[in-house]
Parts: structure tokens; C-alpha cells; sequence
């Protein structure tokens, strides 16, 4: 699983003819070796006035750590733009940000619900990212696990197995997943929450700190890095 | 012969690590679908996706058609050493407390070798800037291919927009005329593929570095995968 991170750019002058985004991850503390190996991206034209430039990374979720032997949740994000104006190449200078992550835990005191994500996004919800989430007391190697479930064809069998094996957990139902994102950054977040066992008491919503919301309407979270 | 070396390096690198984004498309069928999730997975030919390693986007709506919404994926310009394999993909729609998964749709990835032919030994880098169509060409997402020249058996058809173009105008210059420049674009059998070609002259000794996009006089060239 990835997340998404929207990286943007505004002409500041005429005739930029394209804008590229070069980009590497490496682990914390540690600087890229440029010439060895790196992301390049094209940005999307948005046009407007001023012309402005999208472009959303797919981000990992962990980095290999050859030092210490395993994967960095967290860990260093290096970039810099090549732009190409007026039949010239130009360079920004190099960028680099820490990718840190936010744990968030929903307590459901009732165990009313059957199937949660959070839905969250990085700065607005120009790219929003689901995160589904597990009470850590789910078996691991179930096939009701949440990560299965968009893939499970038969749902009614998921919706009643998942519901039955929640039930004889012991409450609250703690669930648990991960967001992440440059530190200084903005998260903005809802949950996804739905209830999809027994079929007479089926709902779902999008819940914000305001109750319901659309996804990504009027009512979230924000989370800063 | 340093910088020869790293410029090998980077060319066999660039395009076993690189991907292309291609644009997916969804139209409502009807009012009141809430969230539409993309997942996604790429195998060899032959073979059947691991959905639990899957990814995953949210589409979002675009301002090109009320009902529409698109994402931008990421998929690998090689496979396991091979640059064609298959794509699978389906649907996770939510529509009140209906969730729906899509059938799994299975396209193949396949290449196409656009050749650009330099006279004059004009220019030391020629790169094509290149989207796939999702059906309409304004959707395309962009990439950028740096081409390889014949002769310099360090460079990659298929590699990725380099962090500077590589010191090699001795090296360009010691080949015979015509230069033959040689770069791939990707994406499903059947699809569009609309480009325009990069011509970069870097490093020459008179300091008369040029760049220029050959765009068929802004119409582009296309092609058939």
C-alpha cells in the first residue's frame, strides 16, 4: 500500500515549456547519491493565471534501512524541479523533508462497527488516501482482515464472518491505522465508518469531528506533522 | 571516464526502477455513488494478481465532465526484466450502504519504439514527452522518456528524464552521421499515445547549449499500442 503526495509548482515568469520533478527517498539522516539512481516525474499542466503544475507521488509506505537492518517508517524525502523556459533548462535548488507518520486510533466502545478506514489526505483532499484499519486483537492471518476486503467477491460472507469474529472480541474495539506525511505538513482526515452486519442494520458514513460529512465535505479533522 | 561511467550507471538504472503514470477514467452510472476507489496490481503474462499486495487510489472528480472521475496510477516501465505485462484492475464503488467491487479488468502493457533522426549532429539529448489517451487526449498523463542514441551503448531506450543531462557531447560527436535516437512509450494495447520530442544541446564547447520541443506544429504525433 502507498499514500499520495500532491507536489505542485506556479509559473512565475512566461515560457516555461515543462516543469519536471526529480525525487528520492532514502533513510533518516541519510543524503541521495543523485547520480546513481532517483524518480522523475512530468507535472501536469492546470493552466489558469498563473499557470500552475500538479503532480501526485506515489509515496511508500516504508523504506528500506541498510544500516540498521530494517524498514524506516519514517525517512527522508529529497527533491528539487528542472525547468525548461524559453529553450533553456534551469534547476531549483535541491529540497529535501521528513516523512513522519500519525497513528490514530478509533474506540468503539460498543462494537457497533464492522468496517473502518481513515480517510485522510495530505494539505486539502486533492488526493485522498484510504487507510484501512484493524483492532491489533484481529487475527493476522485472517481472510476477513480489512485489507482483503476490497478484493473479497463474496461480501455478504465477509460482512456476516467479520461481524461474528468482532463480536466475541472484548470490548471497546480499538482500531488502528497509519497516516503520513512531511513534517510540517497538514493532514486533513475523516473516518469512513461502516456497519455492514446484520443486512437490516447496514449504514455507513463519512464522520468528521462535526458528525456525518460527504467525504471530504464540510467536517474534519486537520492534523499537523 | 568518470562520467561515462556514471552515465552507464544511470541508464541501466533509470528504466528497471522508473514508472509511467497512466490516467484511469470512471463515469457515474448514476446519482448518489459517494467514493470510488481504483485498485490495482501488474503481473507476468499468465499469471493471477495478489490483490492483498495490491495498491490502491481514490478517483476524484475532474472538471471535464460533471459524472467523471479520474486517477493517475503508477506502473513499472519493467516487469521482472520484461517491459510488457498486465495491468489488472477493478472498481470499489460505495454508493449508500452499497459497496460494490467491480469485475477485475485485465489489459496488456505493451511497448512502442519512437525513433527520432538527427541530420546535422545537432543535438546531444532528444527526449519524448509522451501520455497515454484514456479516451480523450486531454486527460493524458505526462511522462517524459529520454531516448537513446545508437551507438552509445551506455544509454536505455526506455530510461527516465535524467537529473542533468549527461556530459557525453564528445561522445555524440565522435559518432557517424545521421544520429538515430531511440526511446519507448508505454501503455495498454490499443490505446493512444500522444508525444512530442525534446531536443537538447548541452555541453558543446562554443557554450551554445539549445532546447527545443518539436510538437508537429502544436498538434503532436500519436500512435497505436
Amino acid at each position: 500500500m502507498s499514500w499520495y503526495y500532491p507536489k505542485g509548482w506556479t509559473d512565475q515568469e512566461d515560457g516555461i515549456e515543462q516543469v519536471l520533478i526529480h525525487y528520492v527517498c532514502t533513510p533518516p539522516g541519510q543524503w541521495p547519491d543523485w547520480s546513481w539512481g532517483h524518480e522523475s516525474r512530468v507535472l501536469e499542466d492546470r493552466g489558469g493565471f498563473p499557470r500552475t503544475r500538479l503532480k501526485v507521488l506515489r509515496m511508500p509506505r516504508e523504506v528500506w534501512d541498510m544500516d540498521n537492518g530494517w524498514n524506516a517508517p519514517e525517512y527522508r524525502f529529497h527533491y528539487f524541479f528542472e525547468v525548461f523556459q524559453d529553450g533553456h533548462r534551469w534547476t531549483t535548488d535541491r529540497f529535501t523533508e521528513d516523512i513522519v507518520y500519525r497513528d490514530l486510533e478509533y474506540v468503539d466502545d460498543h462494537a457497533w462497527t464492522t468496517n473502518i478506514c481513515i480517510y485522510w489526505s495530505v494539505g486539502d483532499w486533492a488526493a485522498p488516501v484510504y487507510s484501512p484499519m484493524e483492532d491489533p486483537r484481529f487475527p493476522g492471518d485472517s481472510e476477513f482482515r480489512a485489507t482483503k476486503y476490497y478484493s473479497y467477491w463474496d461480501k455478504e460472507r465477509f460482512h456476516h464472518d467479520k461481524f461474528h469474529m468482532l463480536q466475541a472480541l472484548e470490548r471497546p474495539h480499538r482500531w488502528r491505522s497509519r497516516m503520513q506525511g512531511p513534517r510540517g505538513a497538514t493532514l486533513v482526515q475523516q473516518y469512513h465508518v461502516g456497519r455492514m452486519y446484520p443486512p437490516q442494520e447496514k449504514d455507513e458514513f463519512w464522520l468528521g469531528p462535526d458528525g456525518r460529512s460527504a467525504p471530504g465535505g464540510d467536517s474534519w479533522w486537520v492534523h499537523h506533522l | 571516464m568518470t562520467d561515462l561511467r556514471a552515465a552507464v550507471a544511470e541508464a541501466r538504472r533509470t528504466e528497471t526502477e522508473q514508472l509511467f503514470g497512466l490516467r484511469k477514467t470512471w463515469f457515474d452510472p448514476a446519482p448518489g455513488i459517494e467514493m470510488v476507489q481504483l485498485h490495482f496490481a501488474w503481473t507476468p503474462p499468465g499469471k493471477e494478481p495478489d490483490w492483498d499486495g495490491a495498491d490502491s487510489r481514490v478517483m476524484t472528480p475532474h472538471e471535464a465532465s460533471p459524472r467523471l472521475r479520474t486517477a493517475v496510477i503508477e506502473a513499472p516501465r519493467q516487469l521482472d526484466g520484461s517491459r510488457e505485462y498486465l495491468l489488472h484492475h477493478f472498481f470499489f464503488v460505495v454508493r449508500g450502504t452499497e459497496w460494490v467491487s467491480s469485475p477485475v479488468f485485465t489489459e496488456e502493457i505493451v511497448t512502442r519504439e519512437i525513433t527520432y533522426t538527427d541530420d546535422d549532429g545537432r543535438w546531444t539529448h532528444v527526449g519524448l514527452a509522451w501520455g497515454v489517451s484514456p479516451g480523450n487526449a486531454a486527460l493524458a498523463a505526462p511522462n517524459y522518456t529520454a531516448a537513446a542514441m545508437d551507438g552509445l551503448t551506455f544509454e536505455d531506450p526506455g530510461a527516465g528524464a535524467p537529473a542533468e543531462p549527461a556530459p557525453i557531447h564528445e561522445f555524440v560527436q565522435a559518432r557517424p552521421l545521421p544520429h538515430v535516437f531511440r526511446g519507448l512509450v508505454w501503455g495498454p494495447r490499443g490505446a493512444e499515445v500522444g508525444y512530442v520530442v525534446h531536443l537538447l544541446r548541452t555541453g558543446a564547447p562554443d557554450g551554445n547549449d539549445e532546447e527545443v520541443w518539436a510538437d508537429d506544429g502544436g498538434a503532436r504525433w500519436t500512435l497505436t499500442l
